[in-house]
Formats: structure tokens, C-alpha cells, sequence
């Protein structure tokens, strides 16, 4: 009998649990509740951000996150990914990564930009720069590491000042010490037609679905090059939700320029075009709407979820192997008034010590920019991704972890989101799917 | 030669930008210097209400009066400023026995009796007594547990504005207002206050003024200001924290009662209800106060006795302020008197041209502004009366109705009714502009909503010069993403220096009043940890401040 993986979670982690056990002959389910911080995603996908990177740091000198991946691995004692790269399973963990993120783009058919032995410098609406690995398609033509003698045109729409091209223009110019290699940046301001009189960014980008309005678009975007002549032009991250490749691609052919989306900013377009293709991938596998509220357990194992759906209706639905990818707050995974995981009532670590309802410490630091502990903290898990309580023992044989649940790291400044959701989520399905898996 | 002038006022808060425009408006030369913004200590942390201090009524039934009288007068100055608030007075059964719980209500009915003499100056209703169902189907949310309730009426203010409108008033009168500078030296000829060196807190420039007369406004600072001056003067400062919940979550205001028998409620602010207050003696930095679990706690258990639903409420943030109590030795901090005093520190300790002012309530702020000024017109001999109860502040002439200007500039009506709120009958000049540029039309702050066009006119016509500043005179940013969408975009129509670092300031401010939210159980809502699990998600991790 093929073993039966039943994934919690609809998010990147999710998907990269599914894709693994699919290929190793699993039977997958997947129950989707509510979309995450996937969701949410600003077009980049992080493999490790530079930890040794400073303001003044020149662009030539960022760190790849093949480097930066070992950097993390040396500071952080109870990251995942030094459980990671000390699974055999694994091996070289910027491979195992880079891998799994190429079989995720291709079953997602999201040509990804990016390679994990060279930074991607991505451009955000607010001018600073994000140290990536790979970019979704939209964003593609825009690491500025790649501009060398180039002239930028940023480019901004009235009525949406969610993306101030001056003060993106002004930002860059102003750092331009540390990257020589653009000769000119400019800001422009374009008016199309057909775009709703009051803008929100989706409402935006829902319009430039339309063909009319993308005409329009296209028309005014070509002239504004035609007077610039910019080599590449940096446009606010609203292109369409669904003609998004188009509307670029079309740009490209007309003009030979590089046209990209700058980052989006959370809740962004990018990050809804992403959870619209893991959707679609989601579709082909066997999918169950609903919320898990609790799990029945048998002698330390889990033998059925009570999954609700929107109409409020309870389902019991037996189960073989579990693996857990509800993610951290977001996502919905962790409670925060007791902290304790939401469905196995699991305990909630931070730095390998289990936090109560009544933490003894602060849960949050003194300066925003400073690393939080509510922001870090989540599972712990034992080297095959399964959680483990305060003294190491398993706590239930057929459940694993990946992703934002687990704790031990800190997505947003550690600049990992996306390769810890892979890269676990990959080894979590890998081994839910063994037919004689460790414990299960 | 530096600048002269008649008077200088320090302190941006009701008392300081009171008095300047007083001073102001009877055809004194004046400068106002706050350093930080108008409105952003204490009076921005009220409870953002003229209340006529029905609590005084027993004690210090003057207090009342007063607050009473002068709230009126400022209903008539900045009609669109205020809000009437309802208030729920439940009494609640408890476990005390039957007679006496009806004969609570009867004592309170009684009380708001006499109250409704003093409502009347200020244009409220009078009382009503509601029985326990009329209270229930009034406000389904009040705790079933009650004998019935008293209703009185108060009006809500914004107080942030009220000083901003206070200071451009200077200005129309011909005088100066300006923010953000700070006084580093006080000059003094022998035993006379001369002058002042101030430093503007954003560029550094220093620059002197010259005086006839220094008055100290300055809230809790004024001990501080009077050291540099070399005088002294003694207050018992108290700390007042409130919870902002989102949404109004009640029409009414419900008052309920806390675990050591002071009084607390809950009252609808514009898109928000706050809850508070607290009021313990401080000891600390006025600049730095902090907000403990404990206080957090204390409200959310006073309120759950009266209003159960406080417990489901989403807390987006908090805000504290210090009391500038005249100083009382051997008292409760809650029976500390709300009198206020103006210290002539020539009569008091020989040093001339210098003043004081503290203590008092926001309510009769305009009434201590008139004699604060009385005395200075005195010593400059100055004879015009006193027209600030008389004379609009700015916008107040008239309120225009929303749905006319939603009508004419296309709007949402909501957003157009909060344009009002704020802006009176200035709000055709807010909007205006955009017949010229429609695109600035367009929400910046989709919380409030606050439109492009609004942000540029704090900017241009309300000397806004940093994000903080956007966020107190239009609302900006204190909404339930606490900034997440709008301070990109805020930060391109600023046009800061340094964006950065302007950015990473008003974060780190704007987490100092949510900060304590997460150490507190019963504040550490789910949807405050995803926001706050997002918003490091943009500013840390996309934005790279962190790393800028």
C-alpha cells in the first residue's frame, strides 16, 4: 500500500511537502484553510539574506546565499537549516535547496529568476534594495547587480502613491556610491486611461487584466521610453494579476528594453499571483477545503483531523501520516494568547526553551528593528522534522513539521522565508513518505 | 539681531497653544515654540473629551462649573471638531442585597440631577433613568447583570487638532508657531527672564529669541523648564494610560467601575473607542513612559464587570500621558485636585518675566489660557479683552455637510465626512487642488481613510514636517495596520531628508504604544500578532531598514 501524506497548509511549505511526496509515490491530500503569509509575498524568494551586510556594504560585495546560507548555519544553534544540513538525506544543503526550488517553479510553471551562487539586488517601492536569491518572472529583468552602465527609468502612476517613483529614483541615486554600474536613474509619472478614478494597487492591477486598459498602458509606457531611452524601467508591482507575463513580455518585443515590477509590498500583487498558482497546483492534487480545528489521537498517534468548513459543517477525517504546515501567526498555525500550537496543542519554543502563556521574558524587544522573540519562536523538532517536547522526547509518530511553524529562526530579518518552507517542507514529505518511515 | 518679541509661550499643548493665541489675538507679538508637535503629550493622550468633570461635582464643584461653562464656549469655536458622546452610567447588581442596589441607582439618579445644571452650560441633555431592559436594548453588549443605568451627555473632541488649530490661529493673528524646537538656554539679565535659545530638533540650527515675557506651559516638563530659569516648581505628576480599540465597538459611552472603586470607560473616538484611564503617581521621564501589563490588565478587568464584549475587542495600541497635578502631599492620586495655578515666579522668587502654569483640565483649557493671558497683558500693560471664546478657530466658522462635498469631488461619503470632522469649514480647501490633479483623490491611509490630497495640505498648510506629525493631524497610520500601507506612500508625499530615518522614527515611536500590547495576555490578540507578523515581513525583511 502506498503511504497516505496528508498535508495541513496551502502555503509555499505545503507545496514543497507535496511536490516531495507526490514523487516518492505517496498518496497526498491536501486541506487548505486560509491563505498565509505565501499570500503575502513580495515577489522575492529568499534563500538566506547576507547576515554581514551593512548600510554601507557596496552591491559587488553582497554575499550570495550560497555563502550566507553557511553564515547562518555557524550563528544559529537551533535554525533549521542546521538540522537541514545535518540530515543525511540532505547532503549539500544549497544544492538540496536549489534543487527543490527548480521541481517546485517547474510544477508551479513559474519560471523563476535567480541562482543560489549569486545575490539577485531587488528593487523595493521604496527605493532601498532587497538581497534575494530568486524573483518571480515580473521581477526578473531587475537585479541591479546586473545594470552594469545601465539607465533606469522608475516609474510611477498617478493616483496609486503607493509606489513613489521620485522618492524610489531619489533613494537609489543617493546610494549610488555603492553601485557604479548605473549611469543614469531617472522618475517619471504616467496617467493611462481606463484605470479606476480611486486606486487601491489591486484594484490596479485588476484593471490591467482588461485588454483595453493594457492598450493604454502599453501605448503610454512606450512613449515615455521612446523620449527617455532608458535601458531598463522599474514599474509599479500592479501589472495585471493574470497578464502579468503579457503585459511585460509584449513590452519587451515592442521596445528591446528591460521592463520588471518593482517588489510589492505585503498584502502585494506578486504575492496573489503566487498563492494563485499554488491554487492551481493545489487542484491537482486531492484537495479539502476546511479549517482543522483539533486532531484525535491515539497512544501517540494521530488518527483523524476535524476539519470545518466554511459552512461551519465538522468532517472527521482519518488520517496516516500527517505533516504540519499551518505557519506561524499568519498562516494561523500558533495561538498567541497561551502560545501553543492551534490543532496538537504542541508547545511553542524560543531559543530551546518553551514559552507559556505567561513568558518569563519579554515575547518582544525595546526597538522595533531589533530581533523579537515572538518572531522567531515555534516548534521544535527533532532531526527528522518531527516535534519534540521540552526534554527531546517525540511527541506524536506520525506528524511532521516544515515551515514558518517551526521556531529557531527568523524569516523577516534573516531574509530564509521561503528556503526554510522548501527545504523542510521538501525533507518532511521525503520522509512522511518512506514506506517504513522512522517512527511512523 | 535676534528677534524679538512679547511673549513667548512654551509648550504646544492646550495650555501653551491657549495662551499664544490669546496673546496672539489681543495684538500681542508672539512666539509659540513646542519641541516636538502640537498636541503630542499630554493633551494628545486624554481621553479626548471636554467633559464637564461630573466626578468633581462633590469635591471641587468650581472645577465642574468651570469645565462645564468652557466646554460650551468651545463647542462654539471648533463646532466641527467635537462629537457628542451619549454616556451609559450601569449600575451593577453585583452581590449586594436588593434594597441596596435600588437605592444605588436612586443615589446616582440624584447625582446626575445635580449634574444636568452644570450639562446645560455646555449644551448637553439632561439625564434619564433607563431601566435594565431599555438599557440592554440600547446597548445589547452592557453586562445583563445590572439594575438599570443612568444616561448624561458629553462631548468628544479632537484634541490632537484642537492645539494644531490653536497654533495656526497664532499665525492668523500674526504671530509664530513653530514645532519641533526645542529650548536649550533661558537668558536672564540679572534676575529678568530676556530670551531663550531654542534648537530645532530636525535640522539642528539654533537660533535665539528675545522676550519680554517667557511663559512655561509645558505640561509635565514645566519643573524642567523652570530649573533652567532657576526657579522651582513642585508638581505631583500622575500617569494616565488608555487602550485604542478598533473600531467603535459601542455608540455609547459605558462607564464601569475598576477593582479599587475609581471610575473608567470606554467612549467611541471617531473610528476607535479608547478605554481608560489610569492615573498613578510617576516618578519617571516624561519623554519615556512606559505601559505595564498590569495597567493593561486593570482596565480590561475594570471594563469586563460593566461591558464583557471588552474581552473579544481587537487592542491596536495605547496611549500615556503625565498629569501635570499641582503638587498635594498625603492624597490618593484620584483625589488630587484638578485646580490649576499660574506661578509668577517674580512674586514668588524674585526672577522676572517668567511664568508657569499647571494643573487644570482640558475641558476649561480656554478659561486658564484667558487669565494666564489677563496676567500677561498686565505686566506688558495691555488693555484689549480677551475674544477667544468668541472668535472661531480655524474651520470652525461653519460645518459643510459631507454628502454635499462627497456629491461635488466624488468621494466616498465617509471619507468625506471625516475631511469635516477635521478640517470644518476648510474642507472645500482641502479638496479643491484635486479639480486640478484628480489622482489626489486616492486613499494613502485606507484605515481612516486620509486622501493624498489632505496629506499635502497638512504638509503645506498645517507645517506637518514629519510622519508623526501626518499621523496626528489626519489620523494617519493609527489605524489597525498601524502603518503597514500607508508610510511608503506618506513618505514620498513628505519628502523627508532623510526617508530613512524618518521612517525608522516613526516606527520605533508608533512601537513604543504597541509594544506592551504583546506582553500582556489578555491584549496579545490574534489578529495583532499576524499584523505585527506582517509588518516585519515589509519593513524588515522587504524594506531592509534594518539593514539601511
Amino acid at each position: 500500500m502506498r503511504p497516505r501524506v496528508t498535508i495541513i497548509g496551502s502555503g509555499i511549505a505545503a507545496v514543497a511537502t507535496a511536490c516531495e511526496a507526490i514523487r516518492s509515490g505517496a498518496e497526498v491530500t491536501v486541506i487548505r484553510g486560509r491563505p498565509g503569509s505565501t499570500a503575502l509575498s513580495s515577489g522575492a524568494w529568499d534563500i538566506a539574506g547576507d547576515p554581514l551586510r551593512f548600510a554601507g556594504t557596496p552591491w559587488q560585495e553582497v554575499r550570495s546565499p550560497r555563502e550566507s546560507l553557511q553564515e547562518l548555519i555557524r550563528r544559529l544553534p537551533h535554525h533549521p537549516y542546521r538540522l537541514l544540513s545535518l540530515h543525511d538525506q540532505v547532503g549539500d544543503l544549497p544544492s538540496f535547496l536549489s534543487g527543490a526550488v527548480n521541481r517546485i517553479a517547474r510544477a508551479l510553471d513559474l519560471p523563476l529568476h535567480g541562482e543560489i551562487g549569486r545575490p539577485f539586488l531587488a528593487l523595493t517601492p521604496l527605493g532601498t534594495v532587497k538581497v534575494t536569491a530568486y524573483t518571480l518572472p515580473t521581477h526578473g529583468a531587475g537585479n541591479l547587480l546586473e545594470m552594469q552602465g545601465a539607465r533606469l527609468m522608475v516609474v510611477g502612476i498617478q493616483g496609486l502613491p503607493s509606489h513613489p517613483a521620485a522618492l524610489i529614483a531619489s533613494l537609489l541615486k543617493k546610494n549610488r556610491h555603492r553601485s557604479p554600474s548605473l549611469s543614469e536613474i531617472t522618475a517619471t509619472q504616467i496617467a493611462p486611461e481606463r484605470i479606476p478614478k480611486t486606486l487601491s494597487p489591486v484594484q490596479v492591477a485588476h484593471s490591467f487584466d482588461e485588454d483595453e486598459a493594457i492598450d493604454s498602458l502599453h501605448k503610454v509606457l512606450v512613449q515615455q521610453a521612446e523620449k527617455v531611452r532608458p535601458t531598463h524601467v522599474a514599474l509599479p508591482p500592479v501589472m495585471g494579476i493574470r497578464q502579468s507575463a503579457h503585459i511585460l513580455s509584449r513590452l519587451r518585443e515592442t521596445t528591446g528594453i528591460h521592463w520588471f515590477e518593482t517588489l510589492g509590498l505585503p498584502p502585494s500583487i506578486p504575492g496573489i499571483r503566487l498563492q494563485e498558482s499554488l491554487d492551481r497546483y493545489f487542484r491537482l492534487t486531492e484537495l479539502r477545503e476546511g479549517t482543522v480545528t483539533s486532531a484525535r489521537m491515539e497512544r501517540k498517534r494521530v488518527v483523524a483531523l476535524h476539519i470545518r468548513d466554511d459552512e461551519g459543517r465538522d468532517e472527521e477525517f482519518p488520517v496516516d501520516r500527517v505533516v504540519l504546515a499551518t505557519g506561524k501567526f499568519l498562516g494561523g498555525g500558533i495561538a498567541p494568547g497561551t502560545f501553543r500550537e492551534k490543532i496538537f496543542n504542541l508547545p511553542i519554543f524560543h531559543n530551546g526553551n518553551e514559552i507559556g502563556a505567561r513568558p518569563v521574558g519579554p515575547v518582544v524587544s525595546r526597538h522595533y528593528l531589533d530581533p523579537h522573540p515572538l518572531q522567531s519562536m515555534g516548534l521544535r523538532v527533532n532531526p527528522h522534522l518531527q516535534p519534540v517536547d521540552d526534554r527531546g522526547h517525540l511527541l506524536l509518530e506520525n506528524l511532521w513539521a516544515a515551515g514558518s511553524i517551526l521556531g529557531g529562526y527568523d524569516a523577516a530579518r534573516e531574509g530564509c522565508g521561503v528556503g526554510v518552507a522548501v527545504g523542510t517542507g521538501t525533507l518532511a514529505g521525503r520522509l512522511a513518505s518512506e514506506r517504513f518511515a522512522a517512527h511512523a | 539681531m535676534p528677534e524679538s518679541f512679547d511673549v513667548i509661550v512654551v509648550g504646544g499643548g492646550c495650555n501653551g497653544t491657549g495662551i499664544a493665541r490669546d496673546c496672539a489675538m489681543r495684538g500681542l507679538r508672539t512666539l509659540l515654540v513646542e519641541k516636538n508637535d502640537f498636541g503630542s503629550g499630554t493633551t494628545g493622550a486624554s481621553s479626548g473629551m471636554i467633559h464637564g468633570g461630573p466626578r468633581y461635582l462633590l469635591s471641587e464643584v468650581e472645577t465642574t462649573k468651570l469645565s462645564s461653562r468652557d466646554a460650551g464656549y468651545i463647542r462654539k469655536i471648533a463646532p466641527h471638531l467635537c462629537f457628542r458622546i451619549p454616556f451609559l452610567y450601569p449600575v451593577v447588581k453585583g452581590n449586594q442585597p436588593s434594597w441596596r442596589r435600588k437605592i444605588r441607582l436612586a443615589l446616582v439618579e440624584t447625582f446626575f440631577q445635580a449634574y444636568d445644571r452644570f450639562s446645560a452650560l455646555k449644551g448637553g441633555k439632561p439625564h434619564t433613568c433607563l431601566t435594565r431592559e431599555e438599557t440592554l436594548s440600547l446597548e445589547p453588549s452592557v453586562s445583563p447583570d445590572i439594575v438599570g443605568s443612568v444616561t448624561f451627555d458629553e462631548w468628544g473632541i479632537n484634541t490632537e487638532r484642537l492645539c494644531l488649530l490653536n497654533a495656526l490661529a497664532v499665525k492668523e493673528a500674526g504671530g509664530t508657531a513653530l514645532n519641533h524646537t526645542e529650548v536649550k538656554r533661558i537668558l536672564k539679565e540679572g534676575n529678568t527672564v530676556t530670551g531663550m535659545i531654542v534648537r530645532d530638533t530636525l535640522t539642528g540650527e539654533e537660533c535665539e529669541f528675545r522676550s519680554r515675557v517667557l511663559f512655561n506651559a509645558t505640561g509635565p516638563w514645566t519643573p524642567r523648564l523652570a530649573a533652567m530659569a532657576g526657579v522651582t516648581v513642585k508638581l505631583r505628576p500622575a500617569k494616565g494610560i488608555h487602550l485604542v480599540l478598533d473600531r467603535r465597538i459601542t455608540n455609547y459611552a459605558v462607564v464601569s467601575q475598576c477593582i479599587d472603586g475609581r471610575e473608567i470607560f470606554i467612549n467611541p473616538y471617531g473610528n476607535q473607542t479608547l478605554l481608560g484611564t489610569t492615573d498613578d503617581d510617576f516618578y519617571g521621564d516624561p519623554d519615556e513612559i512606559p505601559v505595564t501589563a498590569d495597567e493593561i490588565e486593570y482596565l480590561l478587568q475594570g471594563m469586563e464587570r460593566t461591558y464583557p464584549e471588552i474581552r473579544k475587542a481587537r487592542v491596536i495600541s495605547t496611549t500615556r500621558g503625565i498629569r501635570p497635578t499641582l503638587f498635594g502631599d498625603k492624597v490618593l492620586e484620584d483625589d488630587l485636585s484638578r485646580h490649576h495655578k499660574i506661578f509668577d515666579h517674580e512674586k514668588e522668587e524674585g526672577v522676572a518675566g517668567f511664568f508657569s502654569i499647571a494643573g487644570g483640565k482640558l475641558a476649561a483649557y480656554r478659561q486658564m489660557a484667558e487669565e494666564a493671558t489677563d496676567l500677561i497683558c498686565q505686566k506688558l500693560g495691555n488693555h484689549d479683552p480677551c475674544r477667544t471664546h468668541l472668535a472661531p478657530l480655524p474651520g470652525g466658522e461653519s460645518t459643510p455637510e459631507p454628502a454635499e462635498l462627497a456629491e461635488r469631488y466624488q468621494l466616498h461619503p465617509y471619507a468625506a465626512e471625516r475631511i469635516v470632522s477635521r478640517h470644518g469649514s476648510l474642507a472645500e480647501k482641502v479638496l479643491q487642488p484635486t479639480d486640478e490633479l484628480p489622482s489626489d483623490k486616492c486613499a494613502v491611509c485606507l484605515c481612516e481613510p486620509v486622501l493624498a490630497c489632505e496629506i499635502r495640505h497638512a504638509i503645506g498648510a498645517e507645517s506637518a514636517r514629519t510622519l508623526a506629525d501626518l499621523r496626528r493631524r489626519t489620523g494617519l497610520g493609527d489605524g489597525p495596520c498601524q502603518g503597514a500601507q500607508c508610510l511608503v506612500p506618506a513618505t514620498g508625499l513628505l519628502d523627508p531628508a532623510d526617508p530613512i530615518a524618518e521612517l525608522k522614527r516613526f516606527l520605533e515611536e508608533s512601537w513604543r504604544s504597541r509594544a506592551p500590547l504583546f506582553c500582556a495576555e489578555g491584549t496579545r490578540s490574534e489578529p495583532l500578532v499576524a499584523q505585527e507578523e506582517m509588518n516585519q515581513m515589509i519593513f524588515q525583511c522587504v524594506l531592509e531598514l534594518g539593514s539601511q
